[in-house]
């Protein structure tokens, strides 16, 4: 049993950080609410500026006043109560529910999420072959919005610049701001166009579970020269925090299972090559997904391919206690 | 205040029990039964039961889900604790965690 105690310094300090904002930002929006109405159009600016200077303090303040629950309070919010841990499923649970669109399968995975959502949601893809397609489930997004809007930005300041003919140096200088830009965007579009090449990775069982073997398929289509692939499953964990400002991530390996390694695999347009094999998954650790820390299993597949952007992607799926324990 | 548990190692689905004695009046307390991670990452929080209680002797018992499991990891650690929390008008809050197990 340990006892220990949480710091309200950081608290108090916010709040005297905040009352300023909220003072000022009170009284300019005063002022210039009253200029306006007396028709002197300078008071909009005194106006806009109050209300945004007293909105932060606001925020600020509510945001103190909310810290003065506890953490449990603020994650007990909205926590739906254990509605009782219902029958075991059985042994066999592929059985479509009577009246439902979902296997038993998926229902304790459904239920092993909740309440407090330990386990991740992953979306429901049927597979050709086996029950499930898995995807990949890193997005390119943010990295075409930072290229585009970055570029966005830039790209209008060095054409005035570099228009404007007065300094080289300057231009340079702006201009290496743009390649930034451009460069991640070059990058997303070089893995999109690698993407469209992925193969197609099913499973028979999802979520697998611990201690049992889970069937993948692993399916490239063709025409494509394969200088090397490889495939292995994996057990990661991952974890986010902050250091200063900034929001790091740091991955640590679990454990890693081969699956295959060929080289030079030539398939003909309309042609397919399909890898099948048994994997038996180890007794643990189960799937683990919370705001900041996961515990992530997967398929990692990796492909040299010969006049095509290479691709390194992984293949997310959950892994769990077996109904009845692993 | 004090925690006490019935058993201290649990399987996923089953019932953590215990007792809890507060002695002092007035000051808020509250119970949560939750998971918590601790390690390199941010600290994240699963509270499956929360509720304030008064001066006196109180018996609990929480059904748990089935996951997250105790594990304990490189990168992460996941406890389950039953946690008490007095909480204080000015200062801070003193907290008592009782731990326990939850695996196969």
């Amino acid at each position: 049993m340990a006892s220990r105690v949480r710091s309200t310094v950081q608290l108090v300090w916010t709040f005297l950080f905040a009352l300023p904002f909220l003072g000022v930002g009170v009284g300019m929006a005063y002022t210039g609410l009253r200029l306006v109405l007396g028709g002197q159009g300078t008071g909009v600016m005194a106006l806009v500026f109050g209300l945004v200077f007293g909105g932060a303090g606001l925020r600020t303040l509510v945001q103190t006043f909310s810290e003065f629950r506890s953490a449990e309070a603020l994650a007990a919010k909205g926590t739906p109560p254990i509605l009782g841990a219902g029958p075991e499923p059985p042994a066999h649970v592929d059985y479509r529910l009577a009246g439902h669109d979902r296997t038993a399968r998926e229902a304790y995975a459904a239920e092993l999420g909740h309440p407090a959502g330990a386990l991740a949601v992953l979306p429901t893809r049927r597979g050709q072959t086996l029950a499930w397609a898995l995807g990949v489930t890193e997005s390119l997004r943010s990295d075409v919005v930072f290229s585009a809007v970055w570029t966005g930005f830039t790209l209008p300041m060095f054409v005035l610049v570099a228009a404007s003919r007065q300094s080289v140096a300057g231009t340079v200088f702006v201009g290496l701001f743009v390649l930034v830009g451009l460069f991640i965007g070059f990058r997303a579009f070089r893995r999109w166009l690698a993407r469209q090449r992925l193969p197609r990775v099913e499973i028979d069982a999802e979520p697998a579970f611990l201690g049992s073997p889970v069937r993948v398929q692993i399916v490239q289509e063709g025409p494509a020269k394969v200088t090397r692939i490889r495939a292995r499953a994996f057990c990661k964990e991952h974890v986010t925090f902050m250091e200063g400002t900034d929001k790091r991530t740091e991955s640590a390996d679990v454990l890693e299972l081969p699956l295959f390694d060929e080289v030079g695999v030539v398939i003909g347009r309309g042609e397919r090559w399909t890898q099948s094999l048994d994997l038996q998954l180890p007794g643990g650790p189960p799937s683990f997904a919370a705001e900041h820390n996961r515990v992530e299993w997967g398929i990692r597949v990796d492909a040299d391919l010969d006049g095509w952007p290479d691709y390194d992607e992984t293949f997310v799926f959950r892994a769990v206690p077996r109904p009845g324990g692993s | 205040m004090q925690v006490e548990l019935e058993r201290c190692q649990l399987r996923p689905g089953e019932v953590v029990r215990g007792r809890v004695q507060l002695d002092a009046e007035g000051a808020r307390t509250e119970l949560s039964v939750l998971w918590e991670t601790q390690g390199k990452g941010t600290t994240d929080l699963g509270v499956i039961h929360h509720r304030e209680l008064g001066a006196g002797e109180h018996p609990f018992e929480v059904a748990l889900p089935r996951l997250p499991l105790t594990y304990v990891g490189t990168l992460i650690k996941v406890r389950w604790l039953v946690r008490l929390r007095r909480i204080a008008t000015i200062g801070d809050d003193q907290v008592v965690d009782a731990e326990f197990e939850v695996a196969w």
